[in-house]
């Protein structure tokens, strides 16, 4: 089991990440992570060693994300209630794509807040790391909660300019 | 309102989880008639996932989610899961742990700092980093973007993707990815698990694109740079491409690629690291110190050259000796050499040589050189042969005499040499040494303190020691490949125990 426990803690991070991003809304990314795991695991004779076990662990990724995409396009009001079904369709062509894309958005992601401000770090943290309601980030600062809707909107659009540049950087050859 | 200020409102809302339905359908209107709104709001979604993400993964730790894993788990053979990590390499129990990604909180200064240098997906086993001149690095922690320098020792790197890396110092490195490393100075040992297929290290000159191997690159002060591929297949690009495989070694030149030939044991590799790194854990490197004062007051010493003065002349390169941060000279090229003149005579002589061996490319290998061997009676040569992988100390004089039928067979040697072969020792630091008599004419060659070998030569030759050559005799013949640490010589003969209480108090492990 320990050597299993090491293989799952070597390959946990790319893979709950992925899913992550590219999960349908509404699935939870974590249970399909561990089911991941636990089918590739179960079915560790289908691997062939010396061929990408990364790889392999993402085609298996990649077949729970469908499956729960399914199960919950089935649900009679999953676009009206969680997902607008044009959304849902993008995530799932973005799910088609390398799972590199998804580890070096993560990268940039961190490398953009680490050089943001202090007071702007401190509202991801409270929304992300804390998971604050709005209502107490509001009090916290003696702001409206519409302000910090609006401060949360201009940060993820600083972020996401900031991982778009990097993105673009990397993928002209330069860093 | 204009759509896209609208869009706001309802993503906002949206990810706070306050659209209701009526807002529901009207996003999915939004989106349906304006496209660069549906690209836009996949980014949204995915940078505010990834944000989540990084934010859980900090609560919900890689050993959490694998006990959870484990918790779901059947019985299922284990043997065969054995068989996979020796493939992929995943972090063994003893090696600092990494967990791929980690949200950090930004409030300790420390924190910060390490934060702007970079992000963080390399982990560092860092026992050997003595001096490090950009921010330091530390065992166990987890290495970005930043520019890292390091001026002494070595620093073992493993990446997310699973591919070993050890970096000699002096050395300065920065990745610009978890697969890509820039090697501005350095000596880079890898071992790239399939996992992390792709791995590139570039260098002033050039690309080394890995292909599923392990390979050294030698990127030296003055910009150029070497690749020695150890096993698998290498892309070398410096203009041109070149496959590289098993065996094969090349200089890169500015839109040039080079044939060389293989030093593979000129780099320091994880095992020999870990070796590196638990003798300074004992202590190692003091008590070689201590030891070297000691011999210091000995008023049979000639000198003891631990090349660290800057001052030598002569053809090689500085690199890294048993310590770090310490110097040691590298002789690569043909008629790579370092001048040494004692300006004196012994009836009696030790020379001990801290020797790391790249190869034995040639017949012979030579250590020290005295000049004028045919002229100069008393003039040492103190050799490896390449075949037996053996000691020679030749000592012009002490040539045996015509053999005279009316005595006892002749045991005198004309060119007395060692036993056991140095070629074990090639790619590990090895204590070679050897003593002579000239009143008994005795020779005594000493490995790893431990005495190899005892011959017989005429007596009553005084060993001279004039001008002299460290490496390379010229750029024709006996080439040394290799490094050579601390060259001590006495004028007095060494007792076999305390060569050996020598080796024991200045071996590096």
């Amino acid at each position: 089991m320990r050597a299993i426990e090491a293989v799952v803690r070597h390959h946990q991070a790319a893979v709950r990440a992925w899913l992550a991003a590219n999960c349908p809304l509404g699935g939870d990314a974590d249970d399909m992570a561990q089911r991941t795991f636990v089918a590739a695991i179960t079915r560790l004779a289908d691997f062939e060693v010396g061929t990408d076990f990364r790889a392999w662990l993402i085609s298996i990724a990649r077949y729970q994300l469908m499956s729960e995409a399914t199960r919950l396009r089935r649900l009679a009001d999953y676009h009206s209630r969680l997902a607008p079904e044009i959304l849902a369709r993008e995530l799932e062509r973005r799910a088609q794509e390398p799972e590199e894309r998804t580890t070096a958005r993560l990268m940039h992601l961190r490398e953009c807040v680490a050089a943001m401000g202090e007071s702007a770090r401190q509202f991801i943290q409270w929304r992300y790391d804390d998971q604050l309601p709005l209502e107490d980030m509001a009090a916290r600062t003696g702001r409206s909660v519409g302000a910090i809707k609006k401060q949360l909107w201009l940060l993820r659009q600083k972020l996401q300019q900031c991982m778009a540049d990097k993105l673009a950087a990397e993928e002209g050859g330069t860093v | 309102m204009n759509p896209d200020e609208r869009f706001e409102l309802l993503w906002t809302d949206f990810l706070e989880g306050d659209l209701d339905a009526d807002g529901m359908a009207d996003l999915q209107s939004l989106l349906a008639q304006h496209s660069h709104l549906q690209a836009r709001a996949t980014d949204l979604l995915q940078t505010h996932r990834l944000l989540g993400f990084a934010a859980q993964e900090e609560r919900t730790s890689a050993d959490v989610f694998a006990r959870e894993v484990l918790n779901r788990l059947p019985k299922t053979g284990e043997a065969f899961v054995g068989a996979l990590i020796r493939e992929v390499k995943p972090v063994p129990p003893s090696w600092p742990r990494f967990d791929g990604f980690a949200w950090r909180p930004l409030t300790a200064a420390a924190a910060v700092a390490m934060v702007a240098a970079g992000w963080l997906w390399m982990a560092a086993d860092t026992a050997q980093v003595s001096v490090s001149t950009a921010a330091e690095i530390t065992s166990g922690q987890r290495l970005g973007r930043g520019t890292h320098e390091i001026a002494g020792g070595t620093v073992e790197l493993l990446t997310e993707r699973g591919a070993r890396l050890v970096i000699e110092a002096p050395a300065k490195f920065a990745f610009s990815s978890a697969q890509r490393l820039r090697l501005d100075r350095g000596r880079l040992s890898a071992d790239v698990p399939p996992s992390a297929h792709g791995f590139t290290v570039v260098t002033a000159t050039g690309e080394i694109v890995d292909l599923g191997t392990r390979f050294g690159v030698d990127a030296d002060a003055r910009g150029g740079s070497e690749v020695h591929v150890f096993e698998g297949e290498v892309i070398a690009q410096a203009g041109q491409r070149l496959s590289l495989k098993i065996g094969d070694a090349a200089a890169l030149r500015t839109a040039l690629v080079m044939r060389r030939e293989l030093r593979d044991a000129a780099f320091i590799q994880p095992a020999e690291n870990a070796s590196l790194a638990e003798g300074l854990r004992q202590g190692r490197q003091k008590q070689a110190a201590a030891w070297r004062e000691r011999f210091l007051k000995d008023a049979a010493l000639l000198t003891w050259a631990d090349f660290e003065s800057q001052r030598e002349n002569g053809s090689f390169r500085r690199v890294q000796g048993r310590w770090p941060g310490s110097v040691a000279l590298e002789f690569v090229e043909k008629g790579d050499f370092a001048p040494m003149n004692l300006a004196t005579q012994a009836r009696q002589f030790t020379m001990l040589a801290w020797v790391r061996l790249d190869r034995l490319p040639v017949a012979m290998q030579s250590i020290y050189h005295g000049q004028g061997y045919s002229q100069q009676s008393g003039t040492v040569h103190w050799l490896v042969r390449q075949g037996a992988g053996t000691m020679l100390l030749p000592v012009s004089g002490t040539r045996r005499l015509a053999f005279d039928p009316s005595k006892e067979p002749d045991t005198l040697k004309t060119y007395p040499g060692s036993q056991h072969s140095l070629s074990c020792s090639v790619g590990r630091w090895t204590l070679m040494a050897v003593t002579y008599d000239s009143e008994s004419g005795t020779v005594r060659f000493f490995q790893d303190g431990r005495l190899d070998n005892e011959e017989r030569v005429n007596p009553g030759v005084i060993a001279r020691f004039a001008e002299a050559r460290l490496g390379n005799w010229n750029s024709q013949e006996r080439v040394l490949s290799g490094r050579l640490d601390d060259f001590v010589v006495l004028s007095r003969v060494l007792p076999a125990d305390e060569i050996l209480a020598f080796f024991e108090a200045t071996k590096p492990y």
